[in-house]
């Protein structure tokens, strides 16, 4: 009997708890967003998740914005169809880079780090993560307005369902001076920090800013461009001078003095898909285009970044099988063989290639170009010129600076050679407004021509799932 | 008053008094026992003993009770149907069986008291299980479909689902895919949700249990499926998808009896028609991207022809045996069953195997106090093949190019890296990939009775269910990750839930009136703690030892997590029987679950049954054709709560790396602190009709489901940062009619002839959405007024010709082209008369398509191809379907079939559509796409654009019309022929039984589906995106033969 009784307390006593406390099942190991936000390491990881949102958002599409489109690649002849999209600018609503998601989580990441880090009470590195999160923010919006053109103006942290959240896109010019400038601003003013590779320093704000204000749009200034880059001088950095050390900058992963701004990407911390993949492995299916090869060996034939960049003429076994072997091989190593290939393990371990010295100091010459200063110019072009131990142009010799299309043509010649791979190409050709002029002149090994034909079609669809989740955005007018 | 008023009135039911009603019965059941009743024997009793037989056949009865009236004292009769008990002169002895008239006999001077026993009159209906007890099958008054025994060893099954496919009006089994050890699902009566989950409540034995994919089928004796809101009202939250309720084999008094069944079986799969190396070789033309490409024999490719479904394919041998023992006294009764299952894959290395072992113990501990004991144990291990590679294995063996070299010429298979342009080679991988998945589930589950008062029974379940999860993934460096690393990743989590109910039973006949009560408690707790580790292991010196340990830096995929919940309950029911005549049942259940945010956790879940017999009304009682009619009507609200634990709560996603920051992100899903239950309102009508002595049974219902408050995923604009939310989201409606004739066509001596026939109607229609914005998804789309999940996207009317054939009139009608002899261009027709008005051209996606792209059918009238121009393609939800089986019976010998069906339903063949985009290097289209492909201008038998023109491609987004396809068919299921040796061979060699079988499970399908099977696998998960053929695993044709044994 006493086992019956021993049930019966068991029942009673189970019958006397309260419901609701055996319904309160608090959270084991997941962590609530109250309680989150009020200290430092708070602050500190908040920033972190930022920046890793941000791999999440240009792993791929880095280049597939500001590289593919342009004329620095063909396909190899069996393309996936993501690259083939791209890289012949047949782009559809389906195409890879047209999702416009992953780049609005990593603003909704900025967005509630904006809005928190000012209420957490004041710590040391308040005003430098503050800093970081509105400088990825404008980073991030310049991406989307370039690669969409309006695009919807979120500042805002999403927190319920109450408020709208169908919002139509935004005008691209509402978006550079409500957003972009602003937070560049912002930025400027918080961060103490003047260089650091991988996180958002004075350095990397700077360089941003003078992108974005060479941007053609109405708060276009050449001026501002010139003044943010010659601030980026005076903090300290230095151009590579041999051929070492200008290919350690890439397959050292982010050493050197050069860098300004690199999105790391850590193989043990973000796993196998790092975007300079696609450019490795037995078959990629872009390689190098044989333009490129023809106008850079007639440029500079004696200009060691050839090799260095792209292995255009690989001996390989079987040519019938393979017939396009040539590699980007700027990041992963030059390929001697096929079975070179291997050293491509570590195309996983290399960094998103956001913003380099080199690459700053062409576009302040570009700046130069534009304000009329045409020799201010080609003395940038050969300072470049000059570490990397290349022949020096002389004015009225090797180029006329009075020559707008030449000058420009120079310096984005300059820049193509120089920044290989490391996505500028196309924002390049864009910028200056030969995209179309220089596309159309493309066709691929069928004979098609490329698909890049009017300006309309500068700017990418907005991708069908995107346009599926809310009515209120339409699509871009060259691919209704 | 209308009877949803009523049912309003009862949500607002307060709580208390049914709280009132759990604590008593503890405190009841205290003051009941009476303390020395079952142990004490009294002085001066006559020892009586007899035998207790049945009148008819005179057959002894082993394990009738007979009891001392107004006492506590009994027995029951054992193997030889005697019993012993002692008695008082003038005290009454009650003698009971199930399904036979008690009697009371008073002790006189005799102690020889023999019995014979009549069947009872209402024994002639089977009693089915409901919802916390069982009941006469003609007291029903809800839906219930039930499946005995017999029919369930049918199919020789290896699961549950398998078992009872197509046996079921309204009951659609799908049983997974073809993978040995793949676990099925179940939908009853239509989606009658979004995204909560379309599964039904599984109850074992009494027990709420999460899955049943590892039941041994051999332990089952019944499966009922409660079908109508009324009969699953009582489980309250989680029946709105029905409940199936599964009731083991349980102990039976007398002899020891041994049964022994051994069943080996074949399985293969159709072929289906893949392009050969000469086919392939057009293809690589056709697309264009290949230049250097000979379509000859002077091409070397052009003789190698693997069969590369030959190659992998294998016949796979099931072997499955089970040996039980079932035995017992008048007081502790047991069953045991253990079981060994080992089922191969047709693709090589694939093996599924499973020990399973259950005990049932019922003890009389004395006449008032029961109790007993259900133990379950089964241990799986599957190696697998790792579905998720290379699109998938099937997918795969049909696509890959037949000139692909796959061995080297020493034997060994090709490794995946240096295989033919970058393909790896399947065989190799098979070979050397360790995909292994580990169960080791247990049920505990154990019950107390006490009789308190006459009538007043108290009942007290204890379960408690556990299940550990080990699953292992290792390439070795041969087969190798992207970069050729060593991988490994290994997964475990245990899941359990534990469950206590306290139950008290009133039964009550007073005159004509019979009246059952029942009240309840519950409250069941679960948790799943999990961990998940991967490691690379690159440059490993170890390159075959399967160990993370030796991964360069496990640490960033090392990831736990933990999640608890709990659901109260307490629940009622009355059922009222007046003369067998009028039948009424209500119940009510009040859920709180832990799945909602504090506030919206309780929800009451009421519902009210009635059923008439008018076969007891005088006219038709008159009748000597029918024997039984009743009708039936009943309301229900029933919940859902199958959604995540924590959808209220706002998460934060951790693990977000950065420069060695372990970044606190937000998670995907925006938190909704007013989530809430989600609500199915079902009225159901039926029909019981029992024709010439019950020969002919037909079972007829008709029901609307509604369900509101509808459990979604609201996928949310990108811009918020999110991509989904949970919400309540409108209201959907299901409506059908089922229909299950049961028919004893023929019954003689030695021949006889059963059939069922099962049909079911279901149609279903989204009435409204909340915010009237339709979910569109990859390949659906659910809008208000149409059903959930059609399939959304583009019609092709055709192929372009030629380039001038993209011409159109303003008003859209395609102009034809008009060629001179040298085929140039020269003006436009429409309707065989020149045409000179405007000249309209399709675009697709900003580019103009041209002779070789698809015509896409322009909905906007705009001419230009986008997301506006699609339309709904079809339905992956059958409207009919039901199944047929047939069993005849001549001597020893019985034969039966069973077949099933379903028609109206559409299958988005996503597979085949995806080859013919031409886009993808790897895939080899079928033979009907390349020979139908566009071969240049005036190709105009084309069926599929210009490989070259892959540009123009909207297919690669969503359906197209070409490939949204009829999904019926009528399936042989199963044919099965079994032999009954004769007794007095039977006697000859000591056994009380022995039969052989031999059976084919699915063995024929009738249906234009052009993929493998229309009967799709998989999508339990969403009911918003089913339908959507992958080639993933198909069912192969499976011959079986058997043997059972009985001693």
């Amino acid at each position: 009997m006493k086992f019956h009784i021993y049930i019966l307390l068991l029942l009673i006593g189970l019958g006397g708890t309260s419901c609701e406390d055996f319904l309160d099942t608090p959270p084991v190991s997941q962590l609530s967003l109250t309680g989150f936000w009020n200290s430092e390491s708070d602050a500190q990881l908040g920033v972190a998740a930022i920046y890793d949102a941000a791999q999440d958002a240009f792993e791929q599409e880095y280049w597939f914005w500001g590289e593919l489109r342009g004329d620095n690649y063909i396909l190899n002849d069996r393309p996936g169809s993501d690259t083939q999209d791209a890289i012949s600018n047949f782009l559809t609503n389906t195409s890879f880079g047209s999702d416009w998601s992953d780049l609005y989580t990593a603003i909704a990441h900025a967005n509630i780090a904006i809005d928190k880090i000012p209420e957490i009470p004041d710590f040391t590195t308040q005003n430098d993560l503050l800093a970081q999160a509105h400088a990825l923010r404008a980073l991030f919006y310049f991406y989307a307005v370039r690669v969409w053109g309006d695009v919807p103006n979120v500042q805002g942290f999403v927190d319920d369902l109450s408020g709208d959240v169908n919002q139509p896109r935004a005008s691209a010019t509402d978006i550079f001076t409500q957003i972009i400038l602003q937070d560049l601003e912002m930025a400027e003013s918080l961060i103490s920090t003047n260089r650091s590779p991988n996180t958002f320093a004075r350095g990397g704000i700077l360089a941003l800013k003078a992108h974005v204000y060479a941007w053609p749009g109405a708060h276009q200034d050449y001026t501002i461009v010139k003044n943010a880059i010659e601030q980026v001088e005076s903090l300290g950095y230095q151009l590579e001078t041999t051929e070492e050390g200008w290919s350690n900058i890439f397959r050292g992963n982010g050493t050197g003095e050069e860098i300004i701004f690199w999105l790391a990407w850590n193989f043990s911390e973000d796993g196998a898909n790092g975007g300079h993949a696609q450019f490795a492995g037995f078959t990629p299916d872009k390689v190098p285009a044989e333009t490129l090869e023809a106008k850079w060996e007639t440029a500079i034939p004696e200009d060691y970044r050839i090799l260095q960049s792209a292995a255009f003429d690989v001996e390989i076994e079987n040519p019938a099988e393979f017939p396009f072997l040539r590699i980007l091989s700027k990041f992963l190593g030059v390929f001697t063989d096929r079975d070179a290939q291997v050293n491509a393990s570590n195309s996983n371990d290399k960094d998103i290639p956001f913003f380099r010295f080199s690459g700053l100091l062409l576009l302040k010459a570009e700046a130069e170009h534009y304000l009329n200063n045409g020799s201010a110019a080609l003395a940038l072009v050969n300072r470049v010129r000059e570490a990397r131990a290349l022949p020096l142009l002389v004015q009225g010799v090797d180029i006329d600076t009075s020559n707008p299309v030449a000058m420009r043509n120079l310096i984005l010649d300059e820049r193509q050679f120089e920044l290989l791979g490391e996505g500028h190409r196309y924002w390049d050709l864009v910028r200056n407004g030969v995209a179309v002029e220089v596309m159309s002149q493309v066709t691929d090994i069928n004979g098609i021509p490329n698909g890049l034909d009017q300006d309309s079609k500068i700017l990418w669809p907005i991708s069908q799932n995107v346009l599926n989740r809310n009515p209120n955005i339409e699509q871009n007018a060259a691919y209704r | 008053m209308n009877p949803k008023l009523l049912l309003k009135g009862f949500k607002n039911f307060p709580i208390w008094i049914l709280f009132a009603c759990f604590l008593s019965p503890p405190i009841l059941a205290f003051s009941g026992i009476d303390k020395t009743a079952s142990f004490e024997g009294s002085s001066g009793l006559l020892p009586i003993t007899g035998k207790v037989t049945d009148a008819e056949s005179g057959e002894v009865l082993i394990g009738a009770s007979v009891r001392i009236k107004e006492t506590t004292r009994g027995a029951l009769t054992n193997s030889e149907g005697t019993y012993q008990i002692e008695a008082e002169p003038g005290e009454i002895l009650i003698f009971s069986y199930i399904g036979y008239e008690t009697i009371e006999l008073p002790v006189e001077e005799n102690t020889l008291i023999d019995v014979s026993m009549i069947v009872a009159a209402s024994a002639l209906d089977e009693v089915v299980v409901v919802g916390y007890g069982s009941q006469r099958k003609r007291d029903v008054t809800g839906a219930i479909a039930s499946v005995d025994v017999e029919e369930l060893e049918q199919r020789a099954p290896t699961n549950v689902f398998e078992a009872i496919q197509g046996q079921m009006a309204g009951v659609q089994i799908n049983t997974g895919s073809g993978a040995p050890g793949s676990a099925g699902f179940i939908r009853i009566r239509g989606a009658s949700t979004f995204n909560a989950g379309t599964a039904p409540l599984f109850i074992l034995d009494g027990q709420p249990v999460e899955n049943i994919d590892n039941l041994n089928p051999n332990d089952i004796e019944s499966v009922e499926v409660l079908k109508d809101g009324a009969s699953a009202a009582i489980y309250g939250s989680r029946s709105a998808n029905g409940v199936v309720i599964i009731t083991t084999k349980s102990g039976i008094a007398g002899k020891t009896d041994v049964s022994v069944n051994y069943l080996r079986s074949y399985s293969t799969l159709r072929k289906m028609p893949v392009s050969n190396a000469q086919q392939r070789l057009q293809y690589d033309l056709l697309r264009g991207t290949q230049k250097n490409t000979l379509i000859d024999t002077l091409n070397q490719m052009w003789f190698i022809n693997n069969d590369f479904q030959d190659i992998y394919y294998r016949t796979a041998v099931r072997d499955q045996i089970n040996v039980s023992l079932t035995s017992g006294s008048e007081k502790t009764r047991f069953y045991w069953n253990t079981g060994f299952l080992n089922q191969e894959g047709v693709a090589p290395s694939q093996k599924f195997q499973r020990f399973n072992t259950r005990l049932g113990l019922d003890h009389n501990f004395s006449d008032r106090v029961r109790l007993g004991l259900k133990l379950a144990a089964s241990y799986n291990e599957s190696f697998n093949i790792d579905e998720a590679r290379e699109n998938n294995f099937f997918g795969a063996t049909l696509i890959k190019a037949a000139y692909s070299p796959y061995i080297n010429p020493d034997g060994s298979f090709l490794t995946s890296i240096t295989s033919f342009r970058g393909r790896t080679n399947l065989l190799y991988e098979m070979e050397n990939l360790e995909v292994t998945d580990r169960n080791l589930r247990g049920n505990i589950f154990q019950y107390l009775e006490f009789d308190l008062l006459k009538g007043l029974k108290y009942r007290a379940n204890l379960g408690a269910e556990f299940n550990y999860i080990r699953n292992t993934v290792f390439e070795p460096e041969a087969v190798g990750g992207q970069n050729n690393n060593i991988g490994a990743s290994f997964f475990s989590a245990l899941e359990y839930n534990w469950i206590h109910e306290s139950l008290l039973f009133y039964d009550k006949s007073f005159g004509d009136h019979t009246l059952s009560i029942l009240a309840g408690f519950s409250a069941q707790k679960w948790g799943r703690p999990e961990e998940r580790i991967e490691g690379l292991l690159a440059n490993s010196l170890l390159p075959t030892l399967n160990n993370v340990a030796g991964a360069f830096d496990a640490t960033n995929t090392f990831t736990l997590n933990e999640e608890d919940r709990s659901l109260a309950s307490v629940f009622g029911r009355i059922r009222y029987d007046y003369r067998n005549t009028v039948l009424l049942s209500a119940t009510l259940r009040r859920d709180g679950s832990s799945r909602f945010g504090p506030g919206n956790r309780w929800s009451n879940f009421p519902s009210l049954a009635v059923g008439w017999r008018i076969s007891e009304w005088t006219p038709i009682k008159n009748l000597s054709l029918v024997n039984d009619v009743k009708i039936r009507a009943s309301y229900a609200i029933t919940g859902n709560e199958r959604i995540n634990n924590r959808d209220f709560d706002p998460l934060l996603s951790i693990g977000n790396f950065y420069q060695g920051l372990n970044g606190v992100g937000l998670s995907n899903q925006l938190a909704n602190p007013a989530i809430q239950w989600e609500e199915t309102r079902q009225t159901n009508i039926g029909l019981d009709l029992g024709l010439w002595d019950n020969r002919i049974t037909l079972t007829t219902d008709y029901y609307i489901k509604q369900t509101e408050d509808l459990l979604a995923n609201l996928p949310l604009p990108a811009q918020t940062g999110f991509t989904q939310a949970r919400v309540n989201l409108g209201e959907v409606e299901n409506r059908g009619i089922e229909l299950a004739l049961q028919a004893v066509l023929l019954n003689t001596q030695n021949f006889s002839w059963t059939t069922n026939f099962n049909f079911a109607t279901n149609t279903n229609e989204v009435i409204s959405m909340a915010s009237g914005v339709p979910l569109i998804s990859r390949n659906h789309i659910t809008q208000e007024g149409l059903p959930l999940g059609s399939f959304y996207g583009y019609r092709i009317l055709g192929i372009f010709a030629h380039d001038e054939s993209n011409a159109f009139s303003p008003d859209g009608q395609q102009l034809t082209p008009n060629f001179d002899g040298n085929g140039n261009f020269i003006d436009y027709s429409l309707n065989g008369s020149p045409y000179s008005g405007e000249v309209n051209q399709l675009s697709v996606g900003g580019n103009t398509s041209g002779g070789g792209d698809y015509i896409y059918k322009d909905n906007d009238g705009n001419f230009s191809i986008n997301g506006d121009d699609r339309e709904i393609l079809g339905n992956p939800y059958p409207k009919y379907f039901g199944g047929w089986r047939n069993e005849f019976q001549y001597k020893e010998v019985s034969f039966s079939f069973l077949f099933d069906y379903q028609f109206e339903a559409e299958v988005f063949n996503f597979f085949h559509q995806t080859m013919s985009n031409f886009t993808l290097n790897s895939w080899t289209p079928i033979p009907y796409i390349i020979e139908n492909t566009y071969d240049g201008p005036g190709d105009e038998s084309a069926l599929f654009p210009d490989g070259r023109r892959s540009q123009n491609l909207l297919g690669t987004g969503a359906p197209t019309s070409y490939w949204v396809e009829e999904a019926d068919f009528i399936k042989l299921r199963n044919v099965r022929l079994s032999y009954n040796f004769p007794m007095d061979i039977i006697e000859r060699v000591k056994l009380e039984n022995l039969m052989l079988f031999g059976s084919i499970n699915n063995a024929l399908v009738w249906t234009n589906y052009t993929g493998f099977d229309p009967e799709v696998t998989g999508g339990n998960a969403s009911s918003l995106a089913t339908g959507v053929d992958n080639a993933r695993y198909p069912r192969g044709r499976e011959f079986i033969f058997g043997l059972n044994l009985g001693f």
